[in-house]
């Protein structure tokens, strides 16, 4: 019974980081795809190249690293409020340094207004290339069973 | 060095890409909000401040402006930069007014056009004897530090004759009406766009305009009674 919780609760501990991690990505690429000239890289009009090698490399990994299909698909919709937090954090950066741009209430609607494109393109690629990274992390794990048996049987 | 072979074991090795992919994010994310911090400070802490000299050179005896006499408008703009970011002189645009003494006496067949001021002391009008803009290249203002342009326009019959005969009129009244020429007010308005160094412009033709205008910063002092 103990054990049954603490392995739900080290679930949702992991699905919590890997939704921070997918969240931050798309977070960071909406605050990117609004403001590309106050951003790193800094660019005078946003690289779609950039967002999706972002996008994509991050779902990846967190594909890669969770442990099954539900818990990439966890942190997949788990991390759409939080890219709504990272990029608002973003926006309200100067207003955190004292200075005021805009309306404070404001900087979500016009991230939501301006990125509602590249919002839902991260979520999108947050569904399908999680998949792909558990699909990468089935078959590398089972190489490295094989290998590892195959290394036991010829000590024996 | 054990530490580092056990974290590099296979079965680790996701959890190794995801902190390194974190980490790298984290770090877009703070550079980015840091890059945007210094723009918005860039934007809101530059100060602004115009001294502005019109003279009149070549006068009669009585004082007022003579016909072979012009007007001097000196401009000097100078700009206090206390954010991280270097700024450049872009462009300046200004206007300068004379209070219209006789229009304000109701005198008919001035053929002039005025602009109204209404404030505390009353109704004025005002002749438009200055207006232009021009290209300012070169002048840097550095990161916590200052700059300054100086321009100098001069108005005379030869350059701008229904302009020069105007503000010669309103002198020639202001003598007859026992004032100085140099105690006649002027309105001026002086408006300065800053090209903020390292924000490269977007060129898609169809980028919003907030990001147009991010580039630069546009400061104006004065009263712009044209609008």
């Amino acid at each position: 019974m103990a054990g049954d919780l603490r392995r739900r609760l080290r679930r949702i501990e992991k699905a919590a980081g890997l939704s921070l991690v997918l969240g931050i990505s798309v977070g960071y690429v909406v605050f990117y795809g609004v403001f590309p000239s106050s951003s790193v890289p800094v660019s005078g009009d946003a690289s779609f190249a950039w967002i999706l090698c972002v996008l994509v490399g991050a779902a990846l990994v967190v594909g890669f690293a969770a442990e099954d299909i539900p818990l990439a698909m966890l942190s997949a919709f788990l991390s759409v409020p939080v890219a709504l937090v990272v990029s608002t954090a973003m926006g309200l950066s100067p207003a955190l340094a004292g200075l005021y741009v805009v309306e404070p209430s404001e900087v979500p609607f016009f991230l939501l207004h301006y990125g509602l494109a590249i919002f839902a393109l991260g979520f999108l690629v947050n569904v399908v290339v999680t998949l792909v990274g558990c699909a990468l992390r089935e078959r590398f794990l089972r190489r490295v069973y094989r290998r590892s048996l195959s290394g036991t049987a010829s000590r024996k | 060095m054990r530490d580092l072979r056990a974290a590099l074991r296979p079965e680790n090795l996701p959890g190794v890409f995801v902190a390194v992919v974190a980490g790298f994010l984290g770090t877009l994310v703070v550079a980015s909000a840091a890059d945007y911090v210094s723009l918005a400070q860039a934007h809101t802490l530059p100060s602004f401040a115009v001294v502005r000299r019109i003279e009149f050179v070549g006068t009669e005896g009585s004082g007022a402006l003579a016909e072979n006499g012009s007007v001097g408008f000196t401009l000097l703009l100078r700009v206090d930069n206390p954010s991280r970011r270097v700024l450049a002189f872009e462009q300046v645009a200004y206007k300068a007014w004379i209070e219209d003494g006789p229009m304000e006496a109701g005198l008919s067949n001035l053929g002039r056009t005025d602009d109204l001021l209404v404030n505390q002391t009353g109704t004025h009008w005002f002749y438009l004897a200055f207006l232009g803009s021009q290209e300012l290249t070169g002048n840097r203002i550095p990161a916590g530090g200052n700059g300054s342009v100086s321009l100098a326009f001069t108005l005379a019959k030869s350059n701008d004759s229904v302009r020069f005969e105007a503000v010669r009129n309103i002198t020639v009244y202001s003598v007859a009406r026992g004032r100085s020429p140099s105690t006649i007010p002027w309105n001026v308005w002086v408006l300065v766009s800053l090209q903020i160094d390292g924000v490269p412009a977007p060129t898609s033709p169809t980028a919003a305009d907030y990001l147009r205008q991010t580039t630069r910063v546009v400061l104006q002092e004065g009263l712009n009674l044209g609008g």
